[in-house]
């Protein structure tokens, strides 16, 4: 069972955001970057299938501030092969872009399944799974919660609202949106991540050249203010229970 | 038949009667008339302990010296059969010693008399067990005499011991083991069993007798017993060997009587026999590793199956080969940590889980996590989650009367391990997670880590602005700079400094988290990574020492980063000001009327020793009275946030239902008399107003003084849960300092 | 006709989703005078009847067996072919488990510009223009909507469901299209949540709680809050993933939307995918002790104390007030 996760860098959220001087586009001067979360869960869900049944495991992340770190951490995790796709990539480079790009590295890799977050909160134009499956020829489907593999198919779990799961069986290879892993990321020590960064290489590979075009071209970019804000309760909790009181009576609550 | 021969068969037949015999007896055996047994007897009688009694002879046992006649080859054999045996003898009957020393000395060889000397070296290195040589002499007495024995027998990993009546048949040595049989007839039930004879607790004769079967019978009940074990039936074993090498050793030696041979066309042999217990042959088949193929039975080839498959050549299962392995790793890395070999010296006094505040839930307290490494079972202490229980407080370490260091080279070490597996708590994992990507365990941006200084004048010069030597770095650590409740004691710190015109700076966003707390949770590497950082921003600056408020930041730069090459002179807050309190004391203008109760934090106190200055400072308070809890000093309880307790409340509580923090906080309302403050009996409604809640007696409050940042948050929370504490009030010492000093 | 608005219908045992709803609103009130006609795509089998009070001009139907589920390589292969006959403005999928799905792969394969994460569509200088989000709501950003034709992936929040409503029944027109010949997904079973547990989508009163109940035990206190308050406990995403409560109880994206007259939000944060299940409710009061929460932007009230400390003072003077 040969998996392949493609995975990106997106600003951390705990950091304030900057609009530059042009208006139109983040201020990448101190955006620290981390591994898209939902990445992360593909990563370990992937770690799962081969804990399961066997297989091997390779990362492609873009060349981003970091990406050494978060693909020695996914060694440290159980991946075999590292692949960082060098070239020219800002932050906002569109999803379809990268999607071309990444296809041409996974089709040498032969997999059998790709694995990848849902979204990430960074795209304008939507999660990169769709695309990688167009590029690749093969069947998407996406808000997968759990994942089995067998031969020639593998079967999910399809999120729906209202926490109804579809089960659906697709035939491989394919490409899944990976919503959550079957268990929660586990903790990597600090030690295992060195180790890796000392016994593992990372292969480079050139992303061939950006197809732009397929993203709107953006007028502003701006940060939102805060419409009407919460009015807020002071006191202890004793004052703010009151105070709740107070609104459920005018409500009609109590 | 000479008379010589004579004379020795009568000895002989006279030993061998368990009854005794008469003259006649004698002669009629030998066909000679009985007058010449007379005269031989009367000879004999000379040399050799003979006894009659109602006109039948017998030799008296216990006195007889054999006279055998051994040339030097016999001699030599006898030797090393008997040399062979006393080295496996943990209580070595005196016995075998004085016959082995009597065959050295008639080898007549120039090394004999170092022989001699090296088996009475032997002895006296071994314990001479009066016990034991009884033990044999009654079993000895019982075989010749075919006399019923009754024995207390403990069998090989049972505690019960049984009391049997046995007819002792025959002794016999192990094939393959170094132990001694005896084998012998049960009674009343019949059933032929195996004794080993170190097992056999006590022997006294009985007055019965019994009737020994022919040898030939013995020799076939023998034959299938392969270690000389009791079982049952009978199963054909049959082994291939493939390697020449070892076809040529199995070759040359009887394993078993009962065994064949068949050679089979490709040069390979099989070894067959027929054993009672097949599962006795699997310590001696593993011990030929892969060089055995086992082909029959079927059940011992899967048991060893496993061994081929994963080590070949080694003799313990996989299972308990990795567990084995697995335990020695453990143990040989201990080495690495200070005194850590001492774990070997533990007692197993259990001192430390009897002091440990959480050692009643643990599964695996530090007293049986200690037993289970000397077990080779350390692996299942690896699938337990209740080592998390402990908070690094080291009062095990304190206690011990070994002196091991129980916290650093057990529990911090256990740690790591289970951190490596990925057995983690998630709130733990969080700030773990947190620390390796913002550099404070609480997941705050680093960016912010000076902003509780945005309000202050005079400015609080922060190293990378100011561009000039200092004298003290001020080491401002996670939760002062983060966390709303302890910002506030970072804040009267920093108006002390100030009003003490300290020549200070602050790292402010370049200052990393500490690393000590992250490290007594197991991950090495993160302290490691957050160490080498904080090293770097501290040698871009001159300044002539650190302080910190934090006895975790004070125990890692005294302690544990030196290890890394990062040296700087360091003290903890309180020392420094204990260090000014000339200078100090005039400041603090205000009247404090309190009683107040210091709380010894472990990383200052119990671990660094560092009991007094915190006590110097409060007493230079006017209006303060100190007092002390139950526990203090180097007795103190701990508030349960170290060493990653803080990142653990959730699961400790899961568990517990308890927390550290709460009992403390009941000592010290003992202590400072806040429980004075709530009223006995309960006063009528109508009279209770604002004025009723405060003290009645002397006026004065109850304080708990803290001098750790995770403290204050800790014991507040702790009080909101406890009545009797409502009263109780909680503060640093750098605030109570501020308040007494007015500013 | 190429300056019709297309809507993908989202619809689920019989029922539209409010994101369709939603889209529909959004096309209506970016056609102000009416320059773009706003067509629903209707895929389904015998769903016919659950159009008739969406607001759109018309519907065009495939009745298909092949399409009485979702999958993408199905509702890709439909969508292919309405696109390539009908060249619209746009086509307006929902940013949800079914639109998601598709919007790539139709992006890429008849080459039309995506953009996801729109929140709003207007009008500005005679052409469309978008407002989306990103960075779950921190940054928004504006623009036109390429030319000649776009999809839009659209998120809740912009406009509510009821704007999307109409009475006039829009024209059905049956499209017959033939069906995929290769189909790569199959739909094997629906699995729902526990049975004969609660419906919050039904409840008036609601007590939601976060990861600031940071304990299995306190959900204790939360359960007698809401019997004096005489509702029901629901919670955020981390809650049920850790096992706490089970799924049936889960608001937002992956979960249940709620239309509460008090939702009291406990040890929430706000992140989007739960607020979006949120936004109907009437009375939102929030407590957590981050005032930077963002579930302060949609709370009416707030505090910033300690849930674990208010849970039980609340309920006792609740049941005071009630008794009283």
């Amino acid at each position: 069972m040969k998996i392949v996760v493609p995975i990106k860098l997106v600003p951390d959220l705990v950091d304030e955001f900057e609009i530059d001087a042009s208006g139109k586009a983040l201020d990448t001067t101190f955006m620290r970057l981390i591994l898209n979360e939902f990445d992360e869960h593909a990563i370990e869900q992937a770690v799962l299938i081969k804990e399961k049944g066997g297989g091997s495991i390779s990362v492609i992340a873009p060349e981003y501030d970091g990406a050494d770190d978060v693909l020695f951490t996914a060694a440290a995790r159980g991946v075999d092969k590292l692949i960082k796709l060098t070239g020219d990539f800002e932050s906002t480079v569109s999803t379809h872009s990268l999607a071309a790009s990444m296809s041409e590295v996974i089709k040498n890799e032969d997999a059998d399944l790709i694995l990848t977050g849902v979204q990430a909160y960074d795209s304008f134009d939507g999660p990169i799974g769709p695309f990688l499956a167009e590029y690749l020829e093969m069947p998407y489907v996406g808000y997968v919660s759990k994942v089995s593999v067998s031969d020639g198919t593998c079967t999910v779990h399809k999120e729906y609202p209202g926490g109804v799961a579809a089960e659906m069986e697709i035939q491989l290879p394919a490409v899944l949106g990976i919503q959550a892993a079957e268990e929660p990321p586990r903790y990597i020590a600090i030690s295992k991540v060195r180790q890796a960064s000392k016994s593992s290489t990372i292969e480079e590979s050139a992303a061939g050249e950006a197809i732009m075009g397929g993203v709107a071209t953006l007028d502003r970019m701006y940060v939102p203010e805060i419409g009407e804000k919460a009015v807020m309760f002071s006191g202890d909790e004793d004052q703010v229970a009151d105070q709740i009181i107070e609104v459920l009576r005018e409500i009609g609550i109590l | 038949m000479g008379r010589a021969a004579r004379l020795q068969r009568i000895e002989e037949m006279l030993l061998a009667s368990g009854n005794g015999l008469t003259i006649q007896e004698i002669a009629t055996s030998l066909d000679v008339h009985r007058t010449t047994i007379w005269r031989d007897i009367t000879d004999l009688s000379m040399e050799l302990p003979i006894q009659e009694s109602g006109n039948r002879y017998r030799i008296a046992r216990d006195e007889y010296i054999s006279n055998i006649k051994l040339n030097q080859g016999e001699s030599l054999m006898l030797y090393l059969a008997l040399r062979r045996l006393m080295r496996s003898q943990v209580h070595l009957p005196p016995l075998m010693a004085q016959a082995l020393e009597k065959l050295s000395l008639a080898l007549r060889h120039p090394s004999a008399k170092q022989l001699a000397e090296s088996i009475l070296v032997l002895q006296a290195g071994q314990p001479t067990d009066r016990e034991r040589q009884k033990i044999w002499e009654v079993l000895v007495q019982g075989w010749v005499e075919r006399i019923v024995v009754r024995i207390q027998y403990q069998e090989v990993q049972r505690t019960v011991i049984e009391e049997l009546d046995i007819q002792p048949y025959q002794f016999e040595p192990a094939v393959l083991s170094n132990n001694l049989y005896l084998i012998g007839k049960v009674g009343p039930s019949g059933f032929l069993r195996t004794f080993n004879i170190d097992h056999i607790l006590k022997a006294t004769l009985t007055t019965a007798r019994f009737t020994r079967p022919e040898q030939a019978v013995i020799e076939s009940m023998l034959r299938h017993l392969w270690g000389i074990q009791s079982g049952q039936g009978l199963t054909q074993v049959r082994l291939r060997f493939q390697d020449p090498d070892v076809i040529d050793r199995i070759q040359r030696t009887v394993w078993l009587p009962s065994q064949r041979m068949d050679e089979n066309a490709d040069g390979s042999i099989d070894l067959v026999v027929e054993v009672a217990d097949v599962f006795e042959l699997v310590p001696w088949i593993r011990g030929w590793g892969p060089d055995c193929e086992v082909l029959e039975p079927i059940e011992l080839q899967a048991q060893i199956h496993d061994v081929q498959a994963n080590h070949g050549g080694l003799t313990m299962t996989t299972k308990e080969q990795k567990a084995l392995s697995f335990s020695d790793e453990f143990y040989t890395s201990l080495d690495e940590v200070f005194d850590g070999e001492r774990i070997k010296v533990c007692l197993q006094c259990s001192s430390c889980s009897g002091i440990c505040p959480f050692g009643y839930i643990m599964e695996y307290h530090p007293r049986k996590m200690i037993a289970a490494l000397r077990a080779g079972v350390f692996d299942a202490v690896m699938e337990d989650e209740t080592v998390w229980m402990c908070v690094s407080c080291y009062a095990c370490t304190q206690v011990c009367p070994a002196n091991i260091p129980i916290t650093a080279a057990l529990m911090t070490r256990t740690k790591e391990e289970l951190l490596l597996a990925g057995n983690v708590p998630s709130e733990l994992q969080e700030a773990l997670e947190n620390s390796q990507r913002y550099g404070n365990p609480l997941g705050e941006s680093p960016r912010k880590r000076a902003d509780w200084t945005n309000e202050i004048k005079p400015e609080i010069p922060i190293l990378a602005k100011a561009k000039e030597p200092v004298d003290v770095l001020w080491f401002v650590g996670d939760y002062p700079s983060y966390h709303p409740r302890t910002i506030t004691s970072t804040k009267a710190f920093a108006k002390i400094l100030q009003a003490l015109d300290i020549s200070f700076g602050i790292l402010g966003p370049e200052e990393q988290s500490d690393g000590d707390s992250q490290r007594l949770a197991g991950e090495k590497g993160l302290f490691e990574v957050l160490a080498e950082n904080n090293g770097k921003a501290f040698a871009k600056y001159e300044f002539k020492q650190i302080v910190t408020t934090d006895p975790h930041a004070y125990n890692a730069f005294l302690n544990e980063y030196p290890k890394l090459g990062i040296t700087y002179p360091v003290q903890h807050y309180t020392q420094f000001l204990a260090d000014r309190l000339e200078q100090l004391k005039p400041m603090l203008k205000k009247k404090v009327e309190a009683t107040i109760t210091f709380h010894d934090p472990c990383y200052l106190g119990r671990v660094n020793e560092v009991y007094d200055p915190p006590r110097a400072l409060l007493e230079a308070i006017p209006g303060v009275e100190l007092v002390e809890m139950t526990h203090s000093r180097e007795n103190s309880l701990c508030c349960g946030g170290g060493g990653g307790g803080m990142w653990l409340d959730g699961f400790q509580w899961e568990k517990a239902h308890a927390r550290l923090s709460e009992w403390r906080v009941r000592e010290a309302v003992s202590a400072s008399g806040a429980d004075q403050y709530v009223m006995h009996p309960p006063i009528p409604e109508k009279k209770k107003g604002k004025k009723d809640t405060e003290a009645r007696s002397n006026g004065k409050v109850g304080i708990l003084a803290v001098a750790c940042p995770y403290e204050a948050p800790r014991f507040e929370d702790a009080v909101k849960m406890i009545e009797e504490a409502s009263k109780l009030v909680v503060r640093d010492i750098a605030e109570l300092l501020v308040e007494s000093m007015g500013i | 006709m190429a300056n019709e608005i297309f809507i993908l219908i989202e619809h689920f045992r019989g029922q539209l989703a409010d994101i369709t709803y939603i889209m529909a609103a959004a096309a209506r009130s970016a056609s102000a005078g009416g320059e773009h006609p706003v067509v629903g795509l209707l895929l389904g089998h015998g769903v016919k009847d659950i159009v008739s009070d969406l607001d759109v001009d018309r519907v065009l139907s495939v009745d298909d067996s092949a399409l009485a589920d979702f999958t993408s390589d199905t509702y890709v292969h439909y969508l292919e072919n309405l696109l390539s006959t009908y060249s619209p403005r746009a086509l307006f999928v929902g940013d949800t488990s079914v639109g998601s799905d598709i919007a790539g792969i139709l992006s890429k394969r008849k080459d039309i510009p995506l953009v996801s994460g729109c929140k709003e569509v207007f009008l500005r200088d005679g052409s469309l223009h978008f407002l989306s989000q990103i960075y779950g709501g921190k940054i928004m950003a504006e623009g036109e909507i390429p030319t000649p034709i776009a999809i839009l992936s659209m998120i809740p929040g912009g406009y509510k469901p009821d704007q999307g409503q109409g009475s006039k029944g829009p024209e059905i027109e049956e499209i017959s299209i033939p069906g995929p010949e290769k189909v790569r997904i199959k739909l094997k079973e629906y699995i729902d949540p526990e049975v004969g547990d609660v419906d919050i989508s039904a409840e008036s009163r609601l007590i939601a709680v976060g990861r600031g109940i940071q304990r299995e035990d306190n959900l204790e206190l939360a359960t007698e809050l809401a019997k004096a308050l005489g509702g029901v406990v629901c919670a955020s995403r981390p809650i049920v993933d850790q096992g706490w409560l089970s799924t049936s109880r889960m608001v937002g994206k992956s979960g249940k939307a709620v239309k509460a007259d008090l939702y009291l939000a406990l040890g929430i944060s706000g992140a989007p995918e739960h607020v979006e299940g949120v936004a109907d409710s009437g009375m939102i009061i929030a407590i957590n002790t981050d005032p930077a929460a963002p579930i302060f932007d949609i709370a009416k009230y707030g505090a910033e104390v300690d849930i674990l400390d208010l849970m039980p003072i609340l309920t006792e003077k609740v049941l005071a007030a009630r008794g009283s």
